[in-house]
């Protein structure tokens, strides 16, 4: 049977049909007690309701934003100092490369001198 | 009653015209706790806090539906909201079988067995995951149609024919395992 055909009817859904809440139930004076300790809401209020979930929308996306560009600016900056590490590592290379060379350089010319 | 008159009513600062409403149709709010619920809630309760949030949604009624298809719609949320507070949407496992099956017997009366049938199915449907409890509890109550159910649950037509189609399965296979 395909999920689109119509449900026959059959003994559970009739128990399903059957299943009623028996007993009598009368919750009038109970909501009316708790309703009028509530502020009605009106079209007014209503819409100050909607500008305030706005507001703590706007506000939570500014944190958000903040936060990002804080965790941007610390990543670039924590590159930025593994970057300089590595190009001093670099440079001191170099340099020793450079004495190296010289040394040899003297002492090629002092051989060919003698 | 001019149920647009009454909410209108209500809305300009006459509160005590919101009885109107919840007499009318606290029956139904409280058959369709009962028959979404399981065997958790507190029906009464439940009915009053539904009662409670549709006097705080009222503004929002924007008069396009009918005013039961939005109570129904507040009460499914109302349930389901308190159900999974209460963290009792039970995943069928071996280690909470059903009960068993009560006898068919001639000299047990039949009050009795119809009663214990239902609480079977009761706690059955309290199984079901939440889309799938909604969708058949609106289904065979009131006659409601594929439209109906989708306008109360908000979705379309064709996942309300799937979700009825799944629950009744899964409904078959919990009570006649």
């Amino acid at each position: 049977m395909k999920e689109t055909e119509h449900i026959p009817e059959d003994e559970l859904m009739q128990q399903l049909r059957d299943l009623r809440y028996t007993r009598p139930i009368d919750v009038t004076d109970a909501v009316m007690e708790r309703v009028r300790t509530m502020p009605l809401l009106t079209p007014y209020s209503l819409r100050r309701q909607r500008m305030q979930r706005w507001a703590t929308a706007v506000a939570a996306c500014a944190v958000f934003a903040v936060a990002l560009n804080i965790t941007i600016l610390f990543t670039r900056t924590y590159n930025e100092a593994q970057i300089s590490d590595v190009m001093a590592s670099v440079y001191d290379y170099q340099e020793d490369y450079t004495t190296t060379a010289m040394l040899h350089e003297s002492a090629v010319l002092e051989y060919l001198y003698e | 009653m001019d149920e647009e008159e009454v909410i209108r009513d209500i809305l300009a600062g006459n509160i005590n015209r919101y009885a109107e409403i919840v007499k009318s149709y606290q029956t139904i709010v409280a058959n369709l706790c009962f028959k979404m619920g399981g065997l958790k809630l507190d029906i009464e309760e439940m009915t009053q806090q539904v009662f409670v949030e549709l006097y705080q949604a009222l503004p929002r009624f924007q008069f396009k539906s009918k005013l039961s298809t939005f109570i129904y719609r507040i009460t499914v949320n109302v349930v389901c909201k308190e159900l999974k507070h209460q963290k009792r949407f039970i995943v069928p496992t071996d280690d909470n079988p059903l009960p068993d099956r009560p006898a068919d017997e001639p000299n047990i009366e039949q009050s009795i067995i119809r009663s214990e049938q239902q609480k079977l199915l009761r706690m059955a449907i309290g199984r079901l995951n939440a889309e799938q409890r909604t969708a058949l509890v609106l289904y065979t109550y009131s006659n409601f149609s594929y439209n109906d159910i989708a306008d109360v649950m908000q979705c379309t037509t064709a996942k309300v024919e799937s979700l009825i189609f799944r629950a009744r399965k899964n409904l078959k296979k919990m009570l006649n395992p």
